[in-house]
């Protein structure tokens, strides 16, 4: 009898992704999911439409990934998404399995009657996929599930307008509006009146049942067939009412247009296929692989869709999330427990913006840092470019200052940075100050200290030893970390400060019988390792001596290992208190064990690294009670007499000597006790 | 000689098999033969004080029980080193009571620095010790397997910006 009928005709949903579900899905991959390839839930909706379309569309877009439903008048679907970490998954997974489990589960969720909760879960559908995204490439392909043994007869199709008055139409338009979302898909009608499903299809029986109206949220398209989810629709009822079996019935294709009347919805009367058994039988009648709908991609064909996002984006923004993929990625697997927002957010002065200023500059760019400002004195001069990496040619012919130079060519490297360059010379011991000179070397102090105290980390990247002392003082005082970066020939030194702490409460502690550490407030200072005050060093020196003669590779060597150590002190649980430990028997024997160190290891003090053997040590000093830039006579003297105690140090050689007892120790050293044994031999 | 024959880092022939005794004349010290330290200048700096509670060479032993409040020490100047000065001697006999600060404004005279030269000690050439200690403090800590403590001079690193 069914064979003489039309079948009705269906059309499977077409997707379409909006720009901000790839960018959403992304975030979520690089900073949730990482390596986790677990389905995620997710939301689909019917795109509001103008009036008719050739094809009905879900749409998904950043809301897709919402935990609750919120699509005000849309029609709601319910899906998932399987995001697989290669391209090698996405391909070699099996499609058929996959759709079949999927039409599989939605039959253990109508059986256990949670589609009646919430019709909505039959409007199925499911992602595979795979984003590449350092190329911003991402494949993908749409399932809309539904089980295609499935056979429908048309009677016919009529307008509302036969069945309903045009005050009723517009009574069932208000009271659908007024729907939870939940149920805004599917639900019945009856004496005019809308229902849910859980409310009303227990009343619905053998005898009445030609008195409802199996209500659907749809499009109307020019061929008038109605989504395939109505396969889905017919099994729900067949499951819930077995008696509606081969019945015919009247089903409403609700459909709002903009006024928000449904004035243009269409009634079909449908004849639904004999249920003599369970739906499991309708269902798998043909065979296990019962469930279809995959969708065709835009050649018409049953493969996956591809989309590349990198034109939509904009380059900058597209930019600055490459930078972070980077280093997010090592959150996945190498080191789950890194911070990285507080890299990122770290607030970095350079004092000095030459050799090692452009190579601590672009290693932190490396590291994702966004605040840079430099400080320096002097401009660019045609021997810079070659070894000072943010300089260029055009640079020199300009004589550019180089703070402003270094900071110009941070922005063109990455446009998202915070950089900003300040000119001007940091006041320095034993470099007189005259009566005229007095007001700008103190706004040189007040702007120093001001830098210093607006950011989190100072380099110290200068070139002497002089212009180290007040950025020294300046940082522990305003217990900043400090990282001291200084080159010899083919030598380096990079050595972190410690916190500012008057008490002496822990001093060096024995913890292994190879080890000794020495707590964070207790570290030495660049200073702390000699006994004379720094003066005029530049005075009365030959040209080698003054510049930064040295092996070409030591800068890029100190700048890199110098970020490195500022990034595992930043990860240090302790940070800037964090302790160091040091090695005090042969090296060859014993390594450093984890819980001596933070995320990325241990925290040296110091690194010196000689490259005529291409070695390094890692020494420990404490401070030192006597030191001319971090002891707390000096510290002292500082806060209570401010500039004027600089005045001094800038234009007296002793007077740090005199303060911090050094030159009483050199007037007392009694030479008389030392004995020398005779070596001629020696030197050999 | 010093050492027995198996220990591996530190057996090494003394070139002319002399015992090396120290002569003291006038309150100075002064040395027949340099040889054999020299060879374990060199051995200990490969290996380190691991043995420093092992036998340590006679003369040292000697000194020690002649000097007990005198430490020996050998410093010299770190091989590439070019700023500064070769010391005209590099082995000493100080105060074990004097701290390490006072021990660099010596080298510092004996260098006949200029107040803006840095420098810096190298215990081991490995660790840097604080200046606040003393003399005895270090070598009960870092003293070589043969009795000398080992220290390198070099000048403080400063360059960076030009």
């Amino acid at each position: 009898m069914s064979s003489t009928k039309p079948l009705l005709q269906l059309v499977t949903v077409s997707s379409f992704v909006q720009p901000s579900f790839w960018n959403k899905l992304s975030e979520l991959k690089i900073n949730v999911d990482k390596l986790n390839d677990d389905e995620r839930q997710i939301y689909g909706f019917f795109s509001n439409s103008p009036t008719t379309w050739t094809t009905h569309i879900v749409e998904v877009d950043s809301t897709s990934f919402n935990t609750t439903l919120n699509s005000q008048n849309n029609i709601p679907f319910q899906g998932k998404i399987f995001n697989k970490n290669t391209i090698e998954q996405f391909k070699d997974c099996d499609k058929t399995k996959m759709i079949n489990e999927e039409g599989r589960r939605f039959l253990e969720e109508l059986k256990s009657g949670k589609v009646l909760e919430k019709p909505y879960l039959m409007n199925f559908f499911f992602i595979l996929s795979f984003s590449d995204l350092k190329k911003f490439h991402f494949y993908y392909w749409f399932a809309y599930p539904v089980p295609h043994n499935l056979e429908i007869s048309v009677e016919g199709i009529s307008p509302i307008s036969e069945h309903f008055t045009e005050a009723e139409v517009a009574s069932l338009s208000t009271e659908y509006t007024r729907l939870d979302p939940h149920q805004k898909p599917y639900f019945l009608i009856h004496n005019k009146k809308l229902h849910t499903y859980h409310s009303k299809l227990s009343q619905v029986s053998e005898n009445n049942c030609q008195e409802y109206y199996f209500a659907f949220a749809d499009y109307i398209n020019s061929g008038q067939h109605p989504k395939s989810q109505i396969k889905n629709y017919i099994i729900f009822l067949l499951h819930h009412c077995p008696f509606l079996g081969g019945k015919t019935l009247n089903f409403l294709l609700f459909f709002l247009d903009r006024k928000l009347s449904c004035c243009q919805s269409l009634i079909y009367k449908l004849t639904l296929p004999q249920c003599n058994s369970t739906i499991d039988d309708i269902i798998y009648g043909g065979g296990d692989n019962a469930w279809a709908g995959w969708e065709k991609n835009e050649k018409n064909k049953f493969a996956p869709r591809f989309s590349n996002m990198r034109t939509t984006m904009d380059p900058q923004i597209l930019f600055e999330e490459s930078v972070d993929l980077n280093l997010k990625l090592m959150k996945w697997r190498l080191l789950p427990d890194i911070n990285l927002d507080k890299i990122k957010n770290a607030k970095c002065l350079l004092l000095g913006a030459g050799t090692l200023g452009c190579s601590v500059a672009r290693n932190l760019l490396g590291w994702g840092v966004r605040n840079i400002n430099f400080v320096d004195n002097s401009t660019v001069s045609y021997s810079n470019p070659v070894r000072q990496h943010l300089f260029t040619y055009e640079d020199a012919v300009k004589s550019k200052p180089k703070a402003e130079a270094a900071a110009e060519s941070l922005h063109k490297i990455f446009p998202s940075i915070n950089s900003q360059g300040h000119q001007f010379t940091i006041p320095m011991p034993g470099h007189n100050v005259g009566e005229s000179t007095v007001e700008s070397v103190k706004k040189s102090v007040e702007d120093l200290e001001k830098l210093i105290q607006e950011h989190d980390i100072v380099f110290l990247l200068t070139d002497s030893r002089e212009s180290r002392w007040l950025p020294t003082l300046l940082g522990i005082f305003h217990n900043k970390i400090v990282i001291n970066v200084a080159l010899g020939f083919d030598t380096y030194l990079i050595m972190r400060y410690g916190r500012k702490d008057i008490e002496d409460n822990v001093k060096e502690v024995q913890t292994h019988s190879a080890f000794k550490r020495i707590s964070g407030n207790e570290l030495g200072c660049y200073f702390c390792n000699d006994v004379t005050a720094p003066g005029n060093s530049l005075k009365d020196r030959t040209l080698d001596q003054q510049c930064t003669v040295t092996r070409p590779g030591v800068s890029s060597i100190a700048g890199a290992l110098s970020v490195e150590l500022t990034v595992s002190l930043l990860q240090h649980e302790e940070g800037i208190n964090a302790p160091a430990f040091y090695k005090t028997g042969p090296q060859h024997e014993m390594n450093f064990t984890d819980d001596q160190g933070g995320v990325l290891g241990i925290l040296p003090h110091s690194i010196r690294g000689f490259l005529s053997s291409f070695m390094h040590v890692l020494p420990a000093t404490p401070k030192y009670n006597q030191c001319i830039a971090c002891s707390s006579i000096v510290l002292e003297e500082y806060k209570a007499k401010g500039f004027a105690f600089l005045l001094e140090t800038f234009n007296s050689n002793n007077y740090l000597e005199n303060l911090t007892g050094l030159s009483k120790l050199f007037a007392d050293s009694n030479y008389a006790d030392v004995l020398e044994l005779s070596d001629e031999e020696w030197e050999n | 000689m010093y050492l027995s024959d198996s220990g591996e880092l530190f057996a090494y022939k003394c070139e002319n098999n002399n015992n090396c005794p120290f002569k003291v004349m006038n309150g100075k010290i002064t040395d027949v033969n340099f040889n054999s330290h020299r060879c374990g200048a060199k051995k200990t700096e490969m290996g380190d004080s691991e043995s420093s509670g092992e036998v340590r060479s006679e003369e040292v032993l000697a000194l020690r029980i002649k000097f007990p409040t005198k430490v020996p020490i050998i410093i010299k100047r770190y091989a590439k080193e070019a700023a500064l000065p070769h010391l005209d001697k590099c082995k000493f006999l100080v105060p074990q009571e004097i701290t390490v600060s006072q021990f660099q404004t010596i080298i510092r005279n004996r260098l006949q620095l200029g107040p803006n030269h840095a420098l810096y000690l190298l215990v081991n050439n490995r660790s840097m010790v604080s200046l606040s200690l003393t003399l005895a403090e270090v070598y009960s800590e870092h003293a070589g397997a043969d009795g000398f403590l080992y220290i390198t001079y070099a000048s403080q690193e400063v360059f960076g910006r030009a």
